[in-house]
């Protein structure tokens, strides 16, 4: 067991360090890419921690991603904020709502708490675009750029900090798998009676999964805004959910290196389809269906199925 | 006086219409879980679907009211067999995620608003009343031909539906399978196929919904979506389980909204569903009908 | 279940035997915390039990096997050994996990030897890293037993634990089951299987239709004409 944790650090520290090296190598657009690629992988991670390694469903990402966009950005706007007092709030109010959330939500069958969480998700975006005193309304709103010891950050600073947010991300779960934790995640995926027949508290940890996947989304976000320099509700609408979604089913539900390559694959395909606006709709239906259907254990799950011992959940 | 009467039947008939669109995708998806515990997210796009065939044929070909209905119908029928043959069945077999049939039917239901939305640009998809837009007159009342149109269809359909389920030997096999499927099959019914049957059923009902309520309100490739969250949460709201608890609980939402849009705002009347989700769920989660006119025998 | 009366031996075996459908799982269910009793209490150690929820009856020392085998098909055989460590070695809470304490690490090791050392109880330490899923049925149930002990627990209810097993693993069985008891954990056994529990048992409690009918030593017990006729009906 600690030779494969030692091989991920291993890996881990060198991705880190090539990407770290990066700006000095490749031209902004690239950055720019790998920017979106590391942040949906932080949404992408904590998504995979609930329903790859709790087992449960999930399809309102988009809910706190928005929060964690808006609110950081409304307390810069109206309040004078800075950014790095915005975020840790970010982080505290992510916490609340997601663990308010809980309750009602996650009493919830199966199917209805896809649906719950999505309704939550859809009130988060008819809030951001029906409340302007919120939000700045539908029209969208232009993010203020940070600023440190009196100079304005450019993108090279938002890389690195997004790049240290991705790492310490994927380092808290992966930690979080294989511990005490991560086996009372596994264990009530896999059977929630025989969890609790081990003393697992199933309500408490379905309830941290849960908050950890907000937190992670709300964090997420509130780098997204930051980078992307310009807001609108639209950015969170109801179709939008399914994007970390496909994510991680194409990069192997219970893994994190699959939610990291997912979010690699499905960030960087449109622009390889030339980025046809119009397409990008039916392509993640396509890609969802097809991995569902033909690949169910993401491109890193079969890999590892056939190359070494299986990192993931089957069914019970 | 009178004025505030009058605006009130309005408003009251259109959240009737409304919410009979919301009941009818309820029912639909619970034709489904009777017959499977499944539950298709794509449902919304399934309603989708019959209303973009019906316009693409009333518009493009030019054909008649009369008979781009029943081919839009028969989409949403052939969707369900779709959804059901190539997803659903499949993705049961194996060992996966417990979560993947229900993200399969939401992968089915993506591609067709992809699709669909290529095609049209993601814009309107206008279907024009069926009777006219003359409202109808009785006595000091003008009603809405079309709304009057969906209530009474959704009548009929909830009617027709429960002759299928407990007056034809069909529902019959199909209540059975829901109930119990591997007893059903040692008693030599399809089990198979009546799920299949269910999603056909569903796809007709949601095509019917959709295609009678566009004329309202007009949709967009992207609207299957929040149309399937507003049926589930009608579902919800409704009953578990129980189709005619699905369709009560659609009109209630429908009624709440038309009320808070009239004297409010739209922005109001939609945050407020998700409002009532969370308050059903919290204090009656079985469903506000949740016993309604099912059998004293199967309820215990 | 109705009105029964279950008094059990501390450090011994005591079996609970019944046609099927005598409620004998159901009375494992109830004292595990799975469903309620409507009248009456459950007593540990002192302290009443009833309306606690599952996990923290565990906590309280009682580990349960199940009838259908419910192992975390998705782990390992040496990580669902270790699940049973989650009730009694609690350092590893979020922020120390994240923060990678040596507490925390420490206490895996500790986890996983107890583990191994259960699977060794139990016969299966060579599968240790085998999917569970992929055990062959006997050795499934044998997997459960050793979860189950992996929870230290003082009394541990069996359900049905010899059902469908070979007469080799049954053996197994009956070496576990001795291990158990001079570890000095009391055991409920409910059981189908008359010669595993009269060759096992220390004292046996007999149900039907959710009544107790008899109780008694083993001999004593498969004399007794009413158990006789409840097992065998009228003809005997």
């Amino acid at each position: 067991m600690s030779g494969n944790r030692k091989r991920e650090v291993l890996i881990l520290l060198s991705v880190g360090g090539g990407l770290a090296l990066l700006p000095l190598l490749v031209g902004e657009f690239y950055l720019y890419v790998i920017r979106l690629i590391l942040i949906y992988a932080i949404s992408a991670l904590g998504l995979n921690i609930f329903m790859g390694f709790a087992g449960q469903i999930n399809i309102g990402s988009a809910g706190f991603f928005c929060i964690g966009a808006y609110l950081p950005t409304m307390l810069q706007i109206k309040l004078g904020w800075h950014y790095l007092t915005a975020f840790p709030l970010t982080v505290v109010l992510s916490l609340f709502v997601a663990w308010g959330m809980s309750y009602p939500l996650l009493r919830l069958r199966g199917h209805a708490m896809a649906i719950g969480t999505l309704s939550f998700a859809m009130a988060v975006h008819l809030i951001a675009e029906r409340f302007p005193i919120l939000t700045g309304g539908a029209d969208g709103i232009v993010v203020p750029p940070m600023a440190l010891w009196g100079r304005t950050m450019g993108n090279t600073f938002y890389y690195y900090l997004i790049l240290v947010f991705t790492v310490a991300a994927y380092l808290i779960c992966f930690l979080l798998v294989e511990s005490r934790i991560g086996r009372a995640f596994r264990a009530t995926r896999d059977d929630e009676a025989g969890a609790a027949a081990m003393g697992v508290d199933v309500d408490h940890y379905k309830r941290l999964a849960w908050v950890v996947n907000g937190v992670f989304a709300g964090v997420a976000g509130s780098l997204y805004a930051q980078q992307a320099g310009f807001l609108s509700p639209s950015t969170f609408s109801l179709w939008t959910n399914i994007i970390v979604l496909v994510m991680i089913v194409v990069g192997g539900l219970g893994t994190n290196l699959g939610s990291v390559a997912g979010a690699a694959i499905m960030t960087s395909l449109p622009y390889f389809l030339a980025a046809i606006q119009q397409y990008i709709l039916l392509v993640q239906g396509l890609v969802l269906f097809i991995f569902l259907r033909f690949l169910p254990y993401g491109v890193i799950g079969t890999l590892a199925r056939r190359y070494r011992r299986p990192l993931l959940a089957k069914k019970g | 006086m009178e004025k505030l009467l009058k605006d009130f039947i309005s408003i009251m008939l259109v959240g009737l219409s409304l919410g009979s669109l919301f009941g009818l995708v309820g029912l639909a998806y619970t034709v489904i879980i009777n017959a499977s515990q499944l539950v298709n997210f794509g449902q919304g796009d399934f309603c989708m679907l019959g209303v973009a065939v019906c316009w693409f044929l009333l518009s493009i070909f030019g054909w008649p009211l009369w008979m781009a209905f029943p081919i839009a119908v028969i989409a949403g029928g052939l969707l369900g067999i779709i959804t059901e043959k190539v997803m659903v069945t499949p993705l049961l077999k194996r060992e996966v995620h417990p979560f993947y049939p229900i993200l399969g039917t939401m992968a089915v239901g993506t591609i067709v608003a992809g699709g669909v939305g290529i095609y049209t640009g993601f814009y309107w998809m206008q279907i024009k009343y069926f009777f006219g837009t003359e409202p109808w007159r009785v006595k000091e009342l003008s009603i809405d031909t079309q709304g009057a149109l969906i209530i009474v269809t959704t009548l009929m359909l909830v009617i027709a539906y429960w002759f299928l389920l407990n007056k034809t030997r069909l529902g019959t096999a199909l209540r059975a399978t829901g109930f119990n499927r591997e007893v059903s099959t040692l008693m030599g019914i399809q089990t198979s196929r009546m799920v299949r049957l269910s999603f056909v059923i569903s796809g007709v009902i949601a095509a019917i919904a959709g295609v009678l309520c566009a004329p309202l309100s007009a949709f967009t490739a992207l609207d299957g979506l929040p149309l399937a969250v507003s049926g589930f949460i009608a579902l919800i709201v409704g009953g578990w389980g129980n189709p005619y608890a699905a369709v009560l609980g659609g009109v209630t939402l429908g009624v709440i909204r038309a009320l808070l849009t009239g004297y409010f705002s739209s922005a109001h009347a939609e945050l407020a569903t998700f409002f009532v989700l969370i308050v059903v769920l919290t204090l009656r989660p079985s469903g506000i009908y949740a016993g309604f006119m099912i059998p004293k025998a199967i309820k215990h | 279940m109705n009105r029964v009366d279950l008094t059990l031996k501390e450090g011994r075996i005591t079996a609970l035997i019944g046609p099927n459908g005598s409620g004998k799982s159901t009375l494992i269910n109830i004292i595990s915390g799975v469903y309620a009793a409507t009248e009456g209490n459950i007593f540990f150690e002192g302290k009443c039990i009833d309306g606690l929820p599952t996990h923290k009856i565990v906590e309280m020392g009682i580990a349960r096997t199940f009838q259908l085998t419910k192992l975390f098909k998705g782990m390992t055989v040496v990580e669902n050994a270790m699940m049973g460590g989650h009730s009694w070695a609690k350092a590893g809470n979020f922020f120390p996990i994240v923060l990678n304490r040596p507490s925390v690490r420490n206490e895996e090791k500790a986890v996983h030897e107890y583990a191994m050392e259960m699977l060794k109880l139990a016969g299966i330490q060579d599968r240790a890293s085998d999917m569970a899923g992929n055990l062959p049925h006997g050795q499934q149930r044998l997997l459960e037993l050793a979860r189950s002990m992996a929870t230290k627990p003082k009394l541990i209810l069996f359900d049905e634990p010899a059902a469908g097993l070979n007469p080799h693993e049954e053996d197994m069985l009956k070496e576990a089951l001795h291990s158990i008891l001079r570890m000095g954990v009391t055991i409920l056994l409910v059981e189908h299987h008359m010669r595993l529990v009269m060759n096992v048992s220390d004292w046996v409690h007999v149900i039907d239709v959710g009544c107790k009918i008899a109780e008694g030593t083993p001999k004593e017990v498969g004399k007794n004409p009413a158990v006789v006729k409840a097992y065998l009906g009228k003809e005997y």
